[in-house]
């Protein structure tokens, strides 16, 4: 199941544009049109609401601005596409039927709008196990006049209910604990990079033990006027062949036992 | 139809499309460093940097430890080589424009092409394994002198490091492949696109432009691309929404898009 969050960020606002075309030629897709849902978790239940139905062909734009009369305060909006129609509310989140594809996988662009420019990134999100972990590695603070950082901290899990997790902000040449606040499941969780003393020879370390996500940086400049954005990859992605994910265990553990929040 | 007869079709139906056809051909050799292909460029528009993270160091090895750059021109052809050791625990940002403009001396060839980063070491646990190490990180471009660059990470695992040389490990198909971009390309920006070859041969792709209005075929060009070698050119514009797709007998052939609007630029894959 794929879904595509409407990013938030400081001075932007997010603007996600799904697409109803295969990405390949040679993974099996139907030429259907399909149903665009917008998801969130709400009180304790996701709520799905049916927006549009998109041709086979065919993109939309979808801007938070669009979905506030849908939306409460402080949830996080996340796209789908089906081919068929899905229950109002569901207590899991729904496993869409959808074209399914690997090489890629199908996207959506994930962008942030501000007055000035426009940033965006190709990706799409699986929701994660709630057992699952988060360990990343930070080369992006960017350092001048009126330029500020943050993590964008992007969780989706099958459960609505709302769980919170500490995220824990390290130098990684130091292993001291820099930073330690509490994000939250189902959400785009804005956390500034600027607060911690950090310079530019510095590599923070970010983990967050009890909940996966995808981590994207996001760099600003003079409250809008230009944007930089950019996501990593898991610590899979170190390797290649062979057991990855046994080679990111090896990596989360050691890091992990390295960086305790003392 | 019984669900696993449904998989069974299904298997058979992609077989010509997977069928000793991997995205990333594995090295004969355990321990093989390998890299991306990340796009350089010189000019007065760009500067370019790579963060360079001491993978050894990320893994518990504390030994020291070295990169090996090498830049590749165009045509796939190597011009520079040069070893760089990693600090540990720090962050290490390499300014590609400077080491093209002063460390490369009269060896630089053209004004763009790539470059791979081999981490010469292999930590132990990777190849137990039975993993290779990759570079797939970040490069970043500053724009006309901008305050701030913009990132891309890695996207093919496409070239290995071996004792007689730089061996291109993107796979090849036996059949023509499309690679639809999930992007709409908008009449209000400019854009260029880079397309770089993986693979052990010469390719041939062509990039087709369809309208997002009608569905109807704008315009198609056709580019030769040798193993290692870069495309790099402005994408016509048009008064309409489109989108891309590019053909040609290679599992992935996914770009790198720059769009410009005014003095803004982004980046990324497409």
């Amino acid at each position: 199941m794929a879904y595509f969050p409407i990013l938030s960020a400081p001075y932007c606002q997010g603007e996600t544009t799904v697409y109803n075309f295969s990405p390949n030629n040679w993974e099996v897709a139907e030429k259907i049109d399909q149903y665009l849902y917008l998801t969130f978790a709400y009180e304790g239940v996701w709520h799905n609401l049916l927006l549009n139905q998109i041709g086979y062909g065919n993109c939309h734009v979808l801007s938070r601005k669009d979905l506030t009369s849908n939306l409460p305060d402080d949830v996080t909006p996340f796209i789908s596409l089906s081919k068929s129609f899905l229950e109002k509310t569901s207590k899991e989140l729904p496993d869409t039927i959808i074209n399914k594809t690997n090489f890629p996988q199908y996207r959506s662009s994930l962008g942030l709008v501000s007055q000035h420019a426009k940033t965006s990134y190709q990706g799409e999100l699986t929701p994660f196990s709630s057992r699952a972990s988060l360990l990343t590695f930070a080369p992006f603070l960017q350092f001048g006049n009126n330029i500020e950082n943050y993590i964008l901290i992007v969780n989706l899990e099958i459960s609505p209910k709302k769980r919170i997790e500490k995220l824990e902000i390290y130098d990684a040449r130091k292993k001291k604990l820099c930073k330690q606040l509490d994000i939250y499941s189902n959400h785009v969780n804005i956390i500034s990079l600027d607060d911690m003393g950090f310079n530019i020879d510095d590599l923070p370390v970010i983990i967050c033990r009890g909940m996966a996500s995808v981590p994207i940086y996001f760099s600003v400049l003079d409250k809008g006027k230009s944007l930089s954005l950019e996501h990593t990859n898991p610590p899979a992605s170190l390797v290649i062949l062979g057991n990855r994910f046994g080679v990111q265990n090896y990596l989360k553990n050691y890091w992990f036992l390295q960086c305790q929040p003392i | 139809m019984p669900a696993n007869m449904n998989n069974l079709i299904k298997s058979l139906k992609i077989l010509p499309w997977t069928f000793r056809q991997p995205l990333t051909v594995q090295p004969k050799q355990s321990g093989t460093p390998i890299s991306d292909l990340f796009f350089w460029i010189r000019n007065d528009e760009f500067e370019v940097f790579f963060e360079l993270l001491n993978l050894d160091y990320l893994f518990g090895v504390m030994e020291k430890t070295q990169v090996e750059i090498v830049f590749f021109n165009k045509d796939g052809e190597v011009f520079f080589e040069k070893n760089i050791e990693l600090l540990s625990g720090y962050r290490q940002r390499l300014n590609i424009t400077e080491l093209l403009d002063h460390g490369c001396g009269s060896s630089i060839s053209g004004d763009y092409g790539t470059f791979a980063i081999f981490h010469l070491s292999t930590p132990q646990i990777v190849r137990e394994m039975n993993a290779f190490i990759a570079e797939r990180g970040y490069i970043s471009y500053r724009y006309k002198k901008s305050p701030i660059t913009m990132y891309v990470h890695g996207n093919y695992d496409a070239i290995g490091k071996v004792e007689s040389g730089y061996i291109p490990l993107g796979g090849a198909s036996f059949l023509k492949r499309i690679y639809n971009l999930q992007y709409q390309f908008s009449p209000e920006n400019k854009y260029r696109i880079v397309l770089i070859n993986p693979c052990e041969k010469v390719k041939k792709l062509s990039i087709k432009t369809t309208s997002l209005i009608d569905g109807r075929k704008i315009r198609e060009n056709v580019f030769k691309i040798n193993p290692r070698g870069t495309l790099y050119l402005d994408l016509e514009q048009f008064s309409e929404p489109f989108r891309i797709s590019i053909e040609g007998r290679v599992v992935m052939a996914r770009p790198i898009i720059f769009s410009f609007k005014e003095r803004e630029m982004d980046v990324f894959h497409g």
